[in-house]
């Protein structure tokens, strides 16, 4: 019995390990203009009348820590006659995996969050501005520019 | 939410004397933290401000001069504005400052485009759901029912 001792040991490790807990995800919400960019993510028509995009994005990592999952659940609005935005909108929900680039270039003192769409060659960069800010990125690593009424930075509130 | 009182602030702008004009910006932020850094006033009903912000240089040596900002009560209106280098999280980083005379409003360059609203510390100021701290650019003077067609159609600014 002596001899199997080293063997139960390490079946308590592996079968009796505690359930690992995941991290509470980061969420992050805003609301942006419709831009061209982020329509495919949105499901909105290239063409479609979008007067804003309302996002709440959630960023789960693992145990480990390390960037897992997104979730997104959105709102479209268009501009009713009467001058008001629709109500409730259209809703949007999609998902996929992201990850944690350094920034290059004028961006190479940030860290960049990439989220993947599925969708081949379409992935979405926002930059890091803090631990409660990230602001989307163009195609070409630009600041994604809002206007009067909409930005495209997406504000942490979990 | 309504759109109808959502004008754009054209603004009516002549250049102090020597200065021409560098940029202006737009966007909508929440209150409450700007009215603590401008040391202004706040209400709870208050939803958002409507900024509007020129910035003016010298027009033989291109050095900041002047700035005008509309949107935050009784701050409205012009003072002198410089450029600093540097945050807490990036010492590289281009911070204009907005001298108001008894208080002082940092703004983190994003590019030519866009700009962030700092707290006094340079640390960036966070929104919500509706409203970010985030200014941006305007390159050309459109009316409102210009704005409405092309931000509903997606273009980008």
């Amino acid at each position: 019995m002596e001899m199997l001792r080293p063997v139960f040991i390490i079946l308590s490790l592996y079968v009796f390990k505690p359930a690992a807990t995941l991290p509470s995800p980061e969420v992050f919400a805003g609301t942006t203009p419709c831009g061209q960019l982020i329509r495919p993510l949105q499901n909105i028509a290239a063409n479609k009348d979008c007067a804003l995009v309302e996002w709440t994005l959630s960023l789960q990592r693992d145990e480990a820590q390390q960037p897992a999952t997104w979730q997104l659940t959105a709102y479209s609005r268009h501009i009713l006659p009467d001058n008001n935005y629709s109500q409730p909108g259209i809703k949007h929900e999609a998902s996929g995996k992201w990850s944690i680039v350094q920034g290059t270039g004028a961006h190479n003192r940030s860290m960049i969050y990439v989220l993947d769409t599925g969708r081949p060659g379409y992935r979405l960069r926002f930059i890091k501005l803090s631990d409660n800010l990230l602001h989307l990125l163009d195609e070409k690593g630009r600041f994604m520019t809002g206007d009067p009424f909409q930005s495209y930075t997406l504000n942490r509130i979990k | 939410m309504s759109a109808a009182n959502a004008q754009s602030l054209v603004p009516k702008d002549t250049p102090p004397p020597g200065s021409v004009m560098l940029a202006w910006y737009e966007g909508r932020t929440p209150c409450r933290e700007l009215a603590a850094e401008l040391k202004l006033g706040f209400r709870e009903e208050c939803a958002k401000r409507k900024l509007s912000l020129i910035f003016y240089v010298d027009s033989t040596s291109r050095k900041p001069t002047f700035f005008r900002m509309g949107g935050v009560g009784v701050r409205s209106g012009t003072g002198k504005w410089s450029i600093e280098k540097g945050m807490p999280s990036d010492s590289l980083a281009i911070v204009y400052r907005l001298d108001f005379g008894e208080a002082e409003l940092y703004l983190m360059k994003g590019f030519e485009q866009v700009l962030f609203v700092l707290d006094n510390k340079k640390n960036f100021l966070v929104g919500n759901e509706k409203y970010s701290y985030t200014l941006n650019r305007v390159t050309e003077q459109r009316s409102w029912d210009k704005w409405r067609e092309l931000v509903h159609r997606g273009a980008s600014f």
